[in-house]
Formats: structure tokens, sequence, C-alpha cells
């Protein structure tokens, strides 16, 4: 039995380490700002939802399943959230309730029956809930998860349950056989179930009397003397190892329920967020949609897209993007300084990590390829003052990155091979990109590297787009990315002009991009 | 084959045989043989120590001390190690050991157990035991591989004793007593201050259908956590009390058990037991040697000889050395050497730390190893059989004054001249390095031309490289240091070529990521 709502087929580890791509992603696509926006400080929110986003899906069968049951949830957030609750307040409650490293069979199951009485209580909760609203959620995997708990959490299960509890406490002694082992030491201790009803007196005076009549008498008994500490222990032992084969499976039920309300918590929690994020979107008025994941390769197209961290940071609706790159495996963003290439960038990053664990999108429309693993490669600012070591810092993080790359990923690199010289830089840009290109790695590039953009341009190869951050003729920026062929400068001037009041000189910027062609 | 002998009665002339040890006829070694005296010079000491570890109730050391002079015995050796290369043979003959062992255990607790019941049981327990180490060492020698004089003198003894009356009466009276005794089922009755006992049939445990109702959350495919025996030595007095109710339960059974323990006292083949002390020589030799295969070095039986000949042996290493080496990590150095019939001696000169030492170690190790009949650690090896084995090591704890020390290392060089015959390996190491160069130089040249005089094979390191010149009949070796890292030398190119335009590229190369390295790494 597994709560089964984020994989149709199998249990997805909520506590398994994000994988290594994952460290450089969180900062590079701000990926905090929308995991808090997820979960309103809600630990348990916030581990399934990044743990989710930094495991990308690549079986669009298994995307669309959680799509469906997110769909289901967003419609009926109140059972969703009620559900999550549930699982929350039972794990709150296990917390407090004692499980030390006990050793001692009867220990375990005397504290193993209070934690199955108080599971109890949060499976006949889970079961109401189920029961009244497993009609009215959309088919699919929710509505399929409410009908396994009426199925699994049945009266005749329940019904045992109690049954169980009951017998544990043992109110007439233990009932144990053995066999003789080496040295006479009994072996195979086995434990007979306890009876349900004491005998009555006639059955009892029956076997008092049949044991007179035997030849050989078929019972003895032994009692202790009185006062005797050693033969309390002993008899404590002999009970403990009578209990030992129950206690275990007490002790193995008991971790087995605490994981299932793990997992139940952790699976509930991703839509809870889900749910959260979505209203948040939805108050600042911008829009989301499922988006539309494609197996097949060179399929990459968007309108709206914005970057829901950046909306959610500034708290309004930001400027979308539409994006038609199919065919593209490699996209070049250039143009303007503060145009908004970064955080488009991310805008691309996010919707293809929230595509790819089941999640809508901030866009109107979204539809794209599936990558086998998303990287991102990004200058860090805050390296520039130690020049000399940056490169060597730069390259050895995307030594790191190709360790774990396969064709299918997708690298986004920005601002890459810009701490040596443009000609340098150039070079090192255009044997990678090619390298891997063709090696499969589908890449996009934002660049001031303008060498390397020229070249690239002037090749004329299918693969390659190039996208320009607008830049109205008065030097406005519009943080829209459009079509366009790189231009030789990043408009710096622009900025100085816009800082010192006065244009630079062109000249020298251009005569030395022509030097250097 | 010894086939005449009569299993369990050994008259005194054959209770030299069977032996995997040595031939028969071969004089018997001194159990008790102790240390020779090069054992500390050439770390054998440390060697035999981490071979016979773990199996010291069996006392092997003594085995490990006595050279063998005669090529036969050598060759009786060979063939049990070649036998025993057999890993499914070893297998069984130490799984035999290990539960005649157990018997041990069993007897030695049924003669301390108060309780009669107890101890009863417990002879019992012995003898089956018992019965089954025979039963599997007659099937395990039984097996067509088995080849060497030793072991099928062994199989041959053994299949016999385990047809015989005596040894079959053992094993039927133990059969039918145990299965008697594993028939029996009690219930006990736990309540407050009772226990009582009555006589019960199997049946499953609760914790089964605790289980069953929970299965549909097991995580983990049946995790099974096995119930502690709770082994103890001795039972306690509410188990004494249920054991003696059970008994009283099924008298006759007990009443049978009890006539077992008077009537079997004494079971235990000398010759079985004797057997199972002298292949621990063995198998703890072949345990050791396989550390060390599995790090890939090599071992090997060589061919040993007394005539006149060529020495020779390729991959070679100290095998004191690679243990420490095994253990704290490193790279294990090999050797190989090579004297030709007219030459008699190595002369080793070069850098400090360079091995020196260790390959003369090395030199006396395989010679001893090889005159025990024992695999040596190398690929192949051509090793002379020695009279005696003569050492002259620099003792380094030796707290007296220059003077003192070259007159105490003259005094053990005298009687080790003395000594020395043609036939004899002599390893000398850092000989004379208390006196001036000049004394030592005349006092080695001296030495050398007594040496070759007497005609012995060995080893001479010394700091005097003329010492290496003196003689055709001397093979000179030098130390070298190690060889340069080649990865370390390529990364100190690219440093150089780092300078000026290649900056970039060059970095870009150290990282794997120029062009061609990125199309590699990703598959092309």
């Amino acid at each position: 039995m597994r709560p089964g709502l984020l994989h149709p087929h199998h249990d997805v580890d909520l506590t398994a380490p994000a994988s290594h791509e994952g460290r450089g992603l969180i900062g590079d696509l701000e990926l905090t700002t929308l995991v808090d926006a997820m979960s309103h400080g809600e630990a348990s929110i916030a581990d399934a939802a990044q743990r989710l986003l930094l495991d990308p899906l690549v079986d669009p069968a298994a995307i669309a399943f959680r799509q469906g049951v997110l769909t289901a949830c967003l419609a009926r957030p109140d059972v969703a959230r009620e559900l999550f609750e549930i699982a929350g307040r039972t794990l709150e409650r296990r917390k407090k309730m004692y499980w030390g490293l006990v050793k001692r069979p009867d220990a375990v199951v005397h504290q193993g029956i209070e934690l199955m009485h108080m599971y109890r209580g949060a499976f006949r909760d889970l079961r109401s809930v189920a029961d009244a609203h497993v009609d009215d959620v959309e088919p699919g995997g929710f509505r399929d998860f409410l009908s396994m708990l009426r199925r699994e959490l049945d009266d005749p299960f329940l019904a045992e349950l109690d049954a169980h509890l009951r017998a544990l406490r043992f109110q007439d002694g233990i009932r144990v056989s053995a066999r003789l082992g080496r040295g006479n030491r009994p072996t195979g201790y086995v434990l007979e179930r306890p009876a349900q009803r004491r005998p009555g007196p006639a059955t009892r005076f029956l076997r008092w009397w049949r044991s007179l009549r035997g030849t050989h008498p078929s019972v003895y008994t032994y009692r202790l003397p009185a006062h005797d500490d050693s033969g309390v222990r002993a008899l404590t032992e002999l009970q403990a190892r009578g209990l030992q084969r129950t206690a275990d499976a007490v002790g193995a039920a008991c971790n087995d329920l605490l994981a299932f309300f793990r997992q139940l918590r952790g699976e509930l929690a991703f839509y809870v967020g889900c749910i959260g994020l979505h209203e948040r979107l939805r108050g600042l008025g911008a829009p989301t949609c499922m988006p539309e994941p494609v197996s097949a390769p060179g399929v990459h197209g968007a309108s709206g897209l914005y970057d829901a961290s950046l909306a959610l940071t500034i708290g309004a609706r930001v400027v979308g993007n539409d994006l038609d790159a199919d065919g593209a495996d490699l996209l070049v963003v250039t143009g303007a300084n503060g145009g908004g290439k970064t955080t488009f960038l991310r805008s691309v990053g996010n919707a293809q990590l929230m595509m790819q664990c089941g999640m809508f999108v901030p866009a109107s429309a979204y539809r794209a390829s599936l990558t086998s693993g998303l990287f991102t490669h990004f200058t860090r600012q805050e390296d520039t003052a130690m020049r000399s070591g940056k490169l060597d810092e730069e390259l050895s993080r995307l030594n790191d990155l190709v360790h774990h790359m396969t064709s299918g990923a997708t690298l986004l690199l920005n601002e890459s091979f810009a701490s040596t010289n443009e000609r340098e830089g150039s070079e090192l840009a255009s044997g990678v990109v090619r390298a891997l290109t063709e090696s499969g790695v589908r890449v996009l590039f934002v660049t001031h590297l303008s060498q390397f953009a020229r070249e690239l341009y002037d090749a004329r190869r299918t693969g390659t787009r190039f996208l320009r951050a607008e830049r109205q003729s008065d030097g406005t920026r519009t943080f829209r990315m459009v079509t366009g062929a790189p231009e030789r400068t990043s408009h710096g001037a622009d900025l100085y002009a816009a800082t010192f009041g006065s244009a630079p000189s062109d000249a020298v910027p251009l005569a030395r991009a022509e030097e250097l062609r | 084959m010894p086939t005449d002998v009569t299993p369990g009665a050994p008259t005194a002339m054959q209770v030299d045989h069977p032996s995997v040890l040595r031939p028969p006829g071969s004089t018997a070694p001194d159990e008790r043989a102790a240390q020779p005296a090069y054992f500390a010079d050439l770390h054998l000491d440390q060697v035999v120590a981490a071979i016979t570890k773990g199996r010291e109730p069996y006392d092997l050391e003594a085995s490990f001390h006595v050279p063998l002079r005669d090529p036969d015995c050598i060759a009786y050796r060979h063939e049990v190690f070649h036998d025993l290369d057999d890993a499914d043979l070893r297998d069984d003959v130490e799984a035999f050991s290990e539960t005649m062992r157990r018997r041990r255990m069993f007897a030695r607790r049924a003669t301390a157990a108060r309780n009669p019941l107890r101890s009863q049981r417990l002879v019992l327990d012995a003898a089956s035991t018992y019965c089954h180490a025979i039963t599997a060492l007659a099937r395990a020698l039984a097996r067509t591989g088995v080849r060497s004089r030793g072991l099928r003198s062994v199989a041959a003894y053994v299949a016999a004793y385990a047809r015989a009356p005596a040894f079959d009466t053992l094993r039927v009276d133990v059969e039918r007593l145990e299965r008697q005794l594993d028939s029996i089922t009690y219930r006990l009755t736990l309540h407050d201050d009772r226990i009582r006992v009555r006589k019960a049939s199997a049946q499953h445990d609760y914790g089964e259908e605790i289980e069953r109702t929970f299965r549909k959350f097991a995580r983990r495919s049946g995790a099974a956590r096995t119930l502690d025996d709770g082994d103890r030595f001795d039972m306690n007095h509410v188990e004494a009390a249920i054991l003696a109710m059970v008994a009283r339960l099924h008298p006759e059974t007990f009443d049978a058990l009890a006539a077992f323990a008077s009537r079997h006292a004494e079971y235990v083949d000398p010759m079985v037991e004797r057997f199972e002390h002298e292949v621990q020589f063995y198998l703890a030799y072949i345990a050791h040697v396989r550390r060390f295969e599995s790090l890939g070095l090599h071992f090997c039986l060589p061919s040993v000889s007394t005539a006149d000949g060529q020495i020779s042996a390729e991959g070679v290493f100290d095998l004191a050395l690679a243990a420490t080496i095994q253990r704290e990590g490193g790279e294990i150095v090999t050797n190989d050497f090579r004297l030709s019939a007219a030459e008699r001696l190595f002369v080793i000169t070069g850098a400090n730390q360079g091995g020196k030492s260790t390959f003369a170690r090395t030199f006396g190790q395989l010679h001893h190893l090889a005159a025990l009949g024992c695999p040596v650690p190398g690929r192949t090896a051509t090793l002379a059989l020695f009279d005696d084995l003569l050492t002259h090591f620099e003792r380094e704890e030796d707290l007296r004054t220059l003077q003192g020390k070259l007159q105490e290392e003259l005094t053990r060089l005298h009687g080790l001249l003395e000594r020395a015959t043609p036939r004899s390996i002599v390893i000398m190491n850092e000989s004379f390095s208390s006196t001036a160069t000049a004394d030592a130089a005349e006092l080695g040249r001296a030495t050398l031309r007594r040496l070759l005089e007497i005609g012995v094979i060995g080893v001479y390191v010394t700091f005097i490289e003329e010492l290496s010149t003196l003689d055709e009949r001397i093979v000179s070796l030098t130390a070298t240091v190690d060889p340069i890292d080649p990865t370390r030398r390529t990364f100190e190119i690219v440093r150089r070529r780092a300078d000026g335009r290649a900056h970039a590229l060059a970095i870009a190369r150290t990282y794997g990521l120029t062009y061609e390295e990125l199309r590699r790494r990703l598959g092309a």
C-alpha cells in the first residue's frame, strides 16, 4: 500500500538527497523564491517541492499522471488540504510519543499498542475523508488514491487491527511452545495467539479431571519460590524470548506505518504547495497553464512566458516573452545590458523544471521537449575581483557539470567565458558549444562575446537561433526578447550615457571588434 | 597407499602415518622447534605471526621454523599445495576443521555443565558434530582431483574409518536419538509466577498474523530479524526446572539419552585429529597468500634443487613489507634476479631507502619459504636448497661504543664463516658501517674473498661501490630511485605552456573542456 500520488507505478523516495546538478540550479534559477511561495514556511512542503523540482521526470506518461492529480487538487483544494492536515497531525502526535531504542520485547509490544492505537485513529480520519469525497473529485490519480484508502482501510481491516490491539494485552498470560536445541536449551519459540475469551468453568473442570485420570500427568506446574529475584529475572527473560518474534512484527509494523504517513505527507505536501503557488500567482493576475511535454526532441515554444520568481519578488505581473525555437539546439541571446536576458534564461529554466515535475508553468502556453537533465552555468558576479582564478573557477564548475551530462541534456550558459579576454573567451566558447551540440546537448547561451556570436551568425547553421534583448531607438528597454542578429555592442554606451550624461565614443569598441575578426 | 592401517587402532609403528606434512619414512621434525637465528633479520618472525594469526589453538609456529633438506619432502608438500589450489576442496577441509573445533567446544561444555540433562545432551551434540565432520571429510577427499600422496593416504584412512563398525554404530545411535529429541514440542503457559508445561504440536507464531495484517505497509521485503539464540554456557534454575518437567513428559527418550552419554565417552580417532592439526599448515599459508593475490601479486611453487645451477626469480617481493603496505596503503614493488652457474654473490650498492635491505630480506625469505615446501612470493622462482642460512645484519639497537660494535660484528662474522659451506646461503646487510670507509672496504674485500672461496651463494649489501667489481663471480645490483610520476610530469608541461597566448586553452585542457576532450567525454 503506497500513496502513489507522485508516480503511477513506483514509489518516489522523498528522503533521498537531490541530484548533483541541483546545487547550482537552486541559486542560478532562484528556486528558493519559488519554493518559499509554495511552502509558506511549512518545512514538509519546501522539502518535497525542492526535491521534486530537482529530479525531473523524463517519461511523458508520468508527467501526465501528476498533471492529472494536480488538476483534481486545484479543483478541490479543501480535500487535498484536509488529507495533508491529517497526515501532518498524525506525525506530530507520533513525535510526542515515546519510541526509544528499547530492546526488551515486552516493552516494544507495550509501546507498539499505543502507537497502533494512534494510527488507527488516523486511518479512521482518512477513511471518512475518502468516503465523503471519492465521488466528487475528478477521475484520475487523486480519485484512485481515495478509492484505495476506502478499499485498504475498510471495516474488516480496522476490525482486525482492533482484535490485535486486544490480543496483544495478554490478559491471561502468554502461551509459548518450544523445542529442544543444542544442550537441551529451548529453541524455536512460537507464541500462540491469545484466546479471545477465557475457557468457561466446565471446560476448565474437564481439563483438570482428565489430567487427574491419566497414568502420566500431561501437565506439570512450576511455581517460583517467594522472593526468588533471579527466578523472576529468568521468567521475564523467558517471556521476552517468547514474545521476540511478535515484538519484531509489531516493531516493523510501527516503522512501516510511520514511513507510510511520512510518504503520504510528503506526496500531499507537493500538491498542497502547488495549490498555494497557484493561488499566489492568480492573486497577481499572472497567467499559468498546464504545459505540453513532448518526448520527441527539438520542440520548444512558449507564449507569455515569465519569471515567476521575479513576479513573486516584486509582487506584480511581469512582462512575458514569446518563444518559437522548434528545431533549434542552440539559442544565442545577445543584446542590451539590463534588457532582461538573465531573467528570460531563468524563466526558461524554471518552466522546464516545473513542467518536468508535473507542475503548471508561469506562461499562457508552454510546449517543449523533455530534457534528460537541466544544467546551469551562470557567471558568479561576486568572483570578479579575483581575476586570475576566475577562469579556473568557471571552467572547473563547467567540468563538474559535464561529468553528469548525457546526450539529451540542456545547458543554460549565462555570460560564461567572460573572465578572460574577448578573443580567448570566444575561442573557448565556440569549442565548447560545438562539442556540446554535436553530442546532443541543447544549449541556451546568454553572451556578450561578440566575436563568438558574429561567427556563429555568419556560419548560418540551421539549428542555431538568435534572440536579442529589445532596445528601442531611444535606448529604452522593453524586457522583451526578439529574434535578431547579434549586434556588435551590448549598448553599454546607453547605460554610460544614462549615468554620465554624455555618450562615450563608439569608435573604440567597434574598431577593436573589427581588428579581432 | 597404506590401506593396511587399521582405523581406530593405530599401532606403535604406524603412529606416524598418515601425514600430510612428510612422506613415510622421513624423520619427524621437532614439534617444539624454536625460531632459526635468521628469523628476525629476515622479518620472517612477522611473516609467520601473520600466517598463523587466527589459528592460535593449533600452535602452528613450530611447523614454519624447520626448513627441509630433502627435495622429496618438498615435493611431497608441493603436491598437497597443488591439490589445495582447488577452492572447493579447500573450503571443505576448512569446514571440516571448523566442525571439529565446534565438537571440542561441545565436549568442553559437556564436562563443565552441572545439570546432567544438559551435560548428557552436549555429549550427544559433540558426537553428532563429529559424525558430520567425518562424513563430510570422507566425501571431500574422495573427489578425483585429489592426487597428492599426502592427501590420498589420509583419504584412504578416513574412507576405511568411516566404513568401520565402531564409527557406524556411533552414527546410527546419534541419528536415532536426535530424531526422538527433535520431535519433542512442549508448550509453556506463563502467568504471574506460574509456569505450566505440557506436550504440544508445532504451530505458527502469532507474530506472523501481525505481519500478515500489516503486510500492505511493508517497505522492505522480509527484513529477517534473527532471534538471539542466547547460546549461553549454562542454564538458569528456571530453565532447568522446565527441562526437568519436559524430561518427565518424555521419560523414554531421556532414558535413552542418559544411556548414550555413558556409552559413548571416547570416540575421537587420533589420526583424524592429527590430520586436522597438520592441514592447518597449508590452510593458513594459502589464506595468507590469497590476501596478496587479490592485490594482483603472484605466488609460485619454486623449483628447488641441491645441485649447483642457476638461481633466478621474477616478480618477487618482501612478504613482511607487503603486509605492512597492504595495511597502510601504497604500492608493492617487485624485483627480478638471476645468478648464472658461475656467479655466486649479489653485491648491492646505491641510494639510501632504495630498497637494498628489502631485496636482501626477500632473497632470504624466498629460500626459507621454499625450504618449507611452500609457494613463494614471485611469478617464477628457481632456488637453491641450503644446508644453512646465515645472516649478518647490523644490530641497530646496540648501545655499545663504536669500537665495541665493530668487535661484535667481527665476532659474529667469524662464527658465520666457520659454519658456512658451499651449500650455505649468506646474507650480509651494511656490515662494517661503523668504521672508516677505507677500513670497511678492506674488511669487505676480505669477507667477500672468503665467501667466494667457500663457495656460498648470497647477498652483500654495502655502501662501498668498489666491492661490486671485485670478482667476476659477483653480480652488481644498484638501487634506483622511484620513477617520476608520469601524470605529474604532464601537468608540469601544461603549466609551462600556460604562458602567454595559450593560457585559457591550457586551462581548458586541464579541465577536459577542449572540443576533442568534450566530444570524447560525452560519448561521441
